[in-house]
């Protein structure tokens, strides 16, 4: 398979603390990763520096094309997608329209027609409607984002993401505040994506989702890589036991 | 300012100024006593302003309470107006003031005394903050309001005693310098612009840096005075007015990030921007109606329709730039004044035909604009709001008050507009026939232009994206919307929309002067623009209705004879709609017709219902 993500080396800095220390990690065309770790280990640090969020030295490449020189906007349009831990969503735009602004690609031409001619344009349209298909918000188009459920906005989150149709998909803690149902249920549809040639990075601290939908598995700790490999593998890793699971496991 | 009158009245006069009387103590009244009176005056103002204003709006959104302060403003400089005169007022001197030599130069010795006392203000005021409890708490609760509530502290007791130091300390600087500068209504409020400069330099919390910067910008503005006198080649006026814009682009360019960051906490929201459902519709009803007033009405109802055709345009170049995009600009003016005099000079000067000069006039503008925008890709919120309101000084300094480019006190001339042979302007060859109609529905056709032009925005994919960084930048950059990029263009386009407002009212006007497009009238803008609902269409008509010399404040005088109150009132409601519906009057008003159409369904229903239970039996 294909590595469309590759992180190597990534470190950032926040004062004189390290936040993330020499990070290696890759994500595969159509393959599920997983990257848990305690609080505090630097798991959504990792995404806001693959994003451009945060000043980090080390490379990140997508697809082979290097992204350090490109603000979070233009890494986006190239494909890298993510949501947030406290979802962030567009709160006084419908559903609908949350998905429109990453579905929509921005021209120099844009304002002049867009004075003239409001609307939806381009294949955004297309794009909306099926990530709407993918999450199974169809109903809710035309609602508001903020008078959702928490389930629902989670969904709208995802769907968010999907609306780009990027090629690397960064989720953080997207089962935050989900019932079992529908952890098992989001479990799923990260699989049905991958399927479809995506690659995912799933950062969670439920131990339970991660090992039991992942392909491969990496454990932070204090910013660093403690343990890669298979779910059952990084199972039963002395380190992560040590680090993570305590004697949760015993 | 308002302390220092009350200091300055009780000196002269012996007279207490209460709110609408006037209380004798004698011819003057003795130093100390004033002083004591002056503190408790600023005390009480200071403490109001916490109870009335700024206590209610906590939970508002960052824009409602800088339009709350500066209506504030704006409300106290009108009572001050009202009470006390335009005139500037000269002040005895308070402190010893002999020539003293330092270092070769003579010096009033009362300007070394400010100095200190400043420093030793700031020095009190640093272990108040640093040392006490009270301090302790203070810096507390302005990390978190929720925190310091619940380890006992009350936010609302802690502003109010903020509040209190803040006005005496203002108040007592104000009575000081009062020898020093001449105490009149507007220069005692713009002193609020260098003084927020220093302030953003000190990055609001640090004491040392913030006097040291404020001295050293008042001895910079001083030096530049007596350069611009030594060397030709500088403007000769508005160097140092200019000044704390550089200051604060500099602090900024230092300090700001380009995206907020993880943990910048959620703010409120602002009102909601309604998509609109039909404008083409809603146009082709207004239009028509608005043509048919216009034609019946005269004379001073027919120049007040016009005063608020043009107060709409500025009033939807807020909605794009603040309710779309969620900035603030306090320089809106500052744009329709460059629009107004570049066309002044494009058709008088260079005889640039009609349509094409005020567009490009406007373009003028929208670049200004784009230069003004900048800051705010890395500012937001009421530091945004200060750097516009610096810029909106510097151009005020440096521009319109510089006669070789806006004519001084004779204004520049604006031609008359014709379009193929048509007469478009606004002034009649028979005297009683003023304003003439053809001007009135050339404006209102720029305004439903740019009204529809901006309903299409909001339901436009531009739209969308600028929604989208109103909310949330970080979300927005992660869904790929540049958002520096979106910034700008709405501070082009927004500059754009007030320069055709500005060479409108060229064109109404026929000789622009520069005091019509001073800050304050930025500032009153922001505030009806807030009324009529600052994120809709419908709500920068509203705001239109609103302004100064518009129908409101027109109905005001005729019906009511309190044409001078218009601004002490518009500043008093503007603070009640920023508390009872923050989405303005114009979105109340959709809000009260729908739930009336709802519940008369409702009653309708269950009258039809109680019909067939009746019919059943």
């Amino acid at each position: 398979m294909s590595v469309l993500l590759e992180v190597r080396g990534l470190t950032v800095r926040f004062g004189g603390v390290v936040a993330l220390d020499g990070v290696d990690l890759d994500v595969e065309a159509g393959s599920l990763v997983g990257l848990i770790g305690p609080n505090g280990a630097g798991k959504t640090t990792l995404i806001d520096a693959v994003c451009g969020f945060v000043p980090c030295s080390g490379t990140v490449a997508l697809a082979g094309a290097p992204l350090h020189a490109l603000a979070p906007h233009e890494r986006a349009r190239a494909g890298l997608a993510r949501t947030f831990q406290s979802l962030e969503l567009f709160d006084d735009l419908t559903v609908r329209e949350n998905l429109l602004v990453p579905a929509e690609r921005d021209r120099w031409w844009s304002i002049g027609r867009d004075l003239v001619r409001p609307g939806e344009h381009d294949e955004a349209g297309a794009a909306v409607d099926q990530a709407l298909v993918t999450t199974g918000l169809v109903e809710r188009g035309e609602r508001l984002a903020i008078e959702l459920s928490s389930h629902e906005r989670g969904l709208v989150a995802l769907a968010r993401a999907l609306a780009g149709r990027p090629r690397v998909l960064l989720l953080d803690e997207p089962g935050a505040g989900l019932d079992d149902a529908a952890r098992a249920s989001l479990g799923e549809r990260l699989r049905v994506l991958a399927g479809t040639g995506m690659g995912v990075l799933l950062v969670d601290h439920d131990m339970t989702l991660v090992l039991g939908t992942c392909d491969r598995v990496t454990v932070l700790d204090v910013g660093r890589v403690i343990a890669q490999g298979q779910p059952e593998e990084v199972r039963s890793d002395p380190a992560v036991v040590e680090a993570y699971l305590g004697s949760a496991t015993t | 300012m308002v302390a220092t009158y009350v200091f300055v009245e009780l000196r002269q006069h012996g007279d207490l100024v209460l709110p609408g009387a006037r209380l004798n103590l004698g011819s003057s009244v003795g130093f100390v006593p004033a002083l004591a009176l002056t503190v408790v005056a600023a005390t009480v103002v200071g403490l109001l302003a916490q109870v009335l204003v700024f206590g209610p709006l906590r939970a508002a959104p960052p824009l409602a309470r800088v339009v709350a302060a500066v209506e504030l403003m704006i409300a106290l400089q009108a009572a001050v107006v009202l009470g006390f005169g335009t005139g500037p007022r000269a002040v005895a001197p308070i402190l010893p003031n002999q020539p003293v030599h330092v270092l070769g130069a003579t010096l009033a010795r009362d300007r070394l005394w400010l100095g200190a006392l400043v420093v030793v203000a700031a020095v009190v005021l640093g272990a108040v903050y640093r040392r006490t409890t009270f301090g302790l708490a203070t810096r507390a609760a302005s990390e978190s309001e929720t925190g310091a509530a619940l380890l006992g502290w009350s936010p609302a007791g802690l502003a109010a005693g903020n509040w209190v130091i803040a006005a005496v300390l203002a108040g007592l600087a104000g009575v000081l310098v009062s020898p020093v500068t001449a105490l009149d209504p507007s220069t005692y409020t713009l002193l609020v612009v260098p003084a927020l400069a220093a302030a953003l330099v000190g990055r609001l919390t640090s004491f040392p840096v913030t006097v040291a910067a404020g001295l050293a910008l008042g001895m910079t503005q001083s030096e530049l005075t007596h350069l611009a006198a030594t060397f030709k080649w500088l403007p000769r006026l508005g160097l140092g007015d200019a000044l704390p814009f550089v200051v604060v682009v500099v602090a900024i360019a230092v300090t700001g990030s380009r995206l907020p960051s993880r943990s910048a906490a959620a703010q409120a929201r602002l009102p909601a921007a309604a998509r609109p459902r039909h404008p083409t519709r809603a146009a082709l009803v207004l239009v028509p109606a608005a043509a048919i007033v216009l034609a019946l009405v005269h004379g001073g109802w027919r120049v007040a329709l016009v005063t608020s055709m043009t107060g709409a345009v500025v009033c939807l170049s807020l909605v794009v730039l603040t309710g779309y995009v969620g900035q603030l600009s306090l320089a809106q003016m500052a744009f329709a004044g460059v629009a107004g005099f570049t066309l002044s000079r494009l058709a008088q000067g260079a005889g640039v035909p009609f349509p094409l000069a005020p567009l490009v006039a406007a373009v003028g503008a929208a670049a200004l604009g784009l230069l003004v925008g900048i800051p705010a890709l890395r500012v937001r919120g009421v530091n945004l709001a200060v750097v516009t309101l610096a810029a909106g000084v510097a151009v005020e300094a440096l521009v319109f008050r510089n006669p070789s480019y806006t004519g001084g006190l004779k204004g520049s001339v604006v031609p008359e507009p014709r379009l193929f042979g048509l007469d478009l302007g606004i002034r009649v060859r028979h005297p009683g026939q003023y304003p003439r109609l053809g001007f009135a529905l050339l404006v209102l056709g720029v305004l439903v232009l740019l009204a529809l032009a901006v309903a299409n925005l909001r339901r436009s994919a531009s739209g969308r994206r600028m929604l989208a960084v109103r909310a949330n930048e970080r979300a927005a950059a992660a869904a790929g919307v540049d958002t520096g990029g979106v910034k700008l263009l709405a501070f082009a386009l927004s500059a754009f929309l007030a320069g055709v407002a500005g060479t409108l009212a060229g064109y109404q006007q026929g000789r622009l002067s520069f005091d019509s497009f001073g800050v304050f009238v930025s500032l009153g803008f922001l505030a009806y623009a807030y009324l009529g609902g600052i994120a809709t269409v419908g709500g920068a008509l509203v705001g239109g209705v609103l302004v100064g010399g518009g129908v409101a404040s027109t109905a005001l005088d005729r019906w009511l004879g309190l044409g001078r109150f218009h601004l002490l009132l518009s500043g008093v409601g503007l603070v009640a709609v920023a508390l009872l519906v923050p989405e303005g009057i114009a979105g109340a008003a959709t809000r009260a017709v729908k739930a009336n159409s709802r519940g008369r369904a409702r009653t309708a229903s269950v009258a039809t219902t109680a019909d067939a239970a009746g019919t059943g039996r």
